[in-house]
């Protein structure tokens, strides 16, 4: 995992790695994230609790680190529930966190979600949106911190110059913010369009 | 919302504090410890990708800035093909010419980005327009009040218009209040020009620390180095008002630009009284009271009114 953790250092093994974990983020980002909530509910309706659904679907972001390309993954959103399906039977076998009516449920409402999703649409219109809403819905400093640094692109610093607070509070803000989008993200209803 | 997530969402928020939006200080003290937490735990390491990528997903916003941004910003979007269509439709969406409007409330102070690495500060009850091409970036400033931090770009000049005054900046930082008659111009960095329309052949030109009122109607330009006149006219930036001998009639004008509960000097004799002091915008009761202590007058403080001096008449 030391691949993540390489930053900016410069020669051809650390550029390289750079290379594959952003191809790796950008296929997340575009790819992934929009069908986790169509996943959670999934994950619910198999039984799966909700502290158990997090870690299950932190195991399967944990898993597509290992990848060492992505693009050989033509269905996403079939992947996704794939790898997510195996996290719960090999939990449930190790009899870890998944409770036993999972076991009954899964092959019973099968894979029916993880087909391709109409309204999955991945146009730049509609990430443009997606993003702009999850922005919207912020509380307002925290939506100030990411206008600014999402929509108009300016460092921490730039922001907190811009907001007349410090950079500290814009770090918090930061966190904050971000802990809320992804809480948005695993929502039901939280669709991909 | 998972503790983990949380966590993840913190240490993201700690390793993009850099002056890159994404550049990452890896001798950072507290890198050791970000990595003591990320390997610790399988989900650590999931969550925190998530959190990486749901920042990546969040730049598609991008989308909406004012102007195009510098080739490179987008770099990560570039390496892969699904990604690299979005750049793509990320410029078709990013506009080169984008006009926008922002307001403020009666009290209200924004700090809004104009998309070109400038920004303006508008002060309460204000209205700005702002018109961004690739030769010129026009604000007209409709009413009020507002000061302008502006990037240097020399391919396109930043004009603000308030009435028939034109403000000219290239790489500077400037307020512009209009007035019934003519417009205020207080320059705290760099250079500015000002000139009327149908004279642009009689510019004024002002540098940091100098204060000019530009009358509509044709008139000579007053131009004076006051940096600390300008310094204090522009404390509304930090929400306050900072009164130097002004008069209490100006004083409270001031404090009415910013309320609804409006100060009323019941007493004409008082209203020519000179001041010294600084105060929050918001606070017109806390100037109210400093007023009754320093030139000992009854003042009553109601919800929607300040009554300074005698009431006359009605109580």
């Amino acid at each position: 995992m030391a691949d993540v953790l390489e930053g900016v250092s410069a020669g051809g093994v650390a550029a390289e790695r750079d290379l594959r974990h952003a191809e790796l983020l950008a296929f997340v980002a575009a790819h992934i994230l929009p069908h986790e909530s169509a996943l959670r509910g999934w994950l619910a309706r198999l039984g799966v609790k909700s502290g158990e659904r997090d870690d299950i679907v932190q195991e399967v972001y944990c898993r597509l680190l290992r990848l060492d390309a992505v693009a050989h993954i033509t269905e996403p959103r079939a992947y996704l529930f794939r790898s997510a399906r195996n996290v719960v039977l090999e939990q449930a076998r190790r009899n870890r966190v998944v409770s036993i009516t999972t076991m009954q449920n899964i092959d019973e409402l099968g894979m029916a979600d993880s087909g391709p999703d109409p309204e999955a649409a991945t146009s730049v219109r509609a990430e443009l949106k997606r993003a702009l809403g999850l922005i919207a819905r912020l509380p307002e400093r925290c939506r100030r911190v990411f206008e600014m640094r999402k929509i108009h692109g300016l460092s921490q610093m730039e922001t907190a110059r811009a907001l007349h607070v410090s950079e500290n509070i814009v770090e918090k803000e930061t966190a904050r913010g971000l802990s809320l989008v992804l809480r948005y993200l695993g929502e039901a209803g939280h669709v991909a369009d | 919302m998972s503790r983990i997530d949380e966590e993840a969402a913190a240490w993201l928020a700690r390793r993009r504090r850099a002056r890159s939006p994404d550049a990452i200080h890896p001798d950072d003290a507290a890198e050791a410890r970000f990595r003591l937490w990320y390997e610790a735990d399988p989900r650590h390491r999931g969550a925190y990708l998530r959190a990486e990528a749901a920042w990546l997903m969040l730049d598609s916003a991008r989308g909406m800035a004012l102007a195009q941004r510098k080739p490179g910003i987008d770099r990560r979007l570039l390496l892969s093909g699904a990604a690299a269509a979005s750049l793509a439709g990320v410029v078709a969406v990013g506009i080169s010419r984008s006009r926008l409007s922002f307001a403020t409330e009666r009290g209200e102070l924004r700090n809004v980005p104009l998309g070109d690495k400038s920004l303006a500060a508008i002060n309460t009850d204000s209205q700005i327009e702002v018109d961004m091409t690739e030769s010129l970036r026009h604000v007209q400033l409709v009413k009020g009040e507002a000061w302008f931090q502006v990037a240097k770009n020399p391919d396109a000049p930043f004009v603000v218009s308030a009435g028939d005054v034109r403000v000219r900046a290239v790489g500077t930082a400037f307020g512009v209040r209009r007035h019934d008659h003519g417009a205020d111009v207080l320059v705290t960095e760099g250079t500015v020009e000002t000139w009327r329309v149908g004279e642009p052949g009689k510019r004024t030109r002002l540098t940091a620390g100098n204060e000019a009122f530009v009358p509509y109607a044709a008139a000579t330009v007053d131009v004076a180095f006051h940096p600390g006149e300008v310094t204090r006219k522009l404390a509304w930036r930090e929400r306050e008002i900072i009164l130097k001998e002004e008069s209490l009639a100006d004083a409270a004008a001031e404090f009415n630009r910013y309320n609804t509960t409006q100060i009323v000097i019941s007493d004409p004799e008082l209203a020519s009284r000179k001041l010294v002091g600084g105060f929050r915008v918001d606070q017109p009761d806390s100037f109210a009271r400093a007023v009754h202590a320093a030139l000992d007058v009854p003042v009553s403080i109601a919800d929607d009114r300040i009554t300074i001096g005698v009431a006359s008449g009605v109580s």
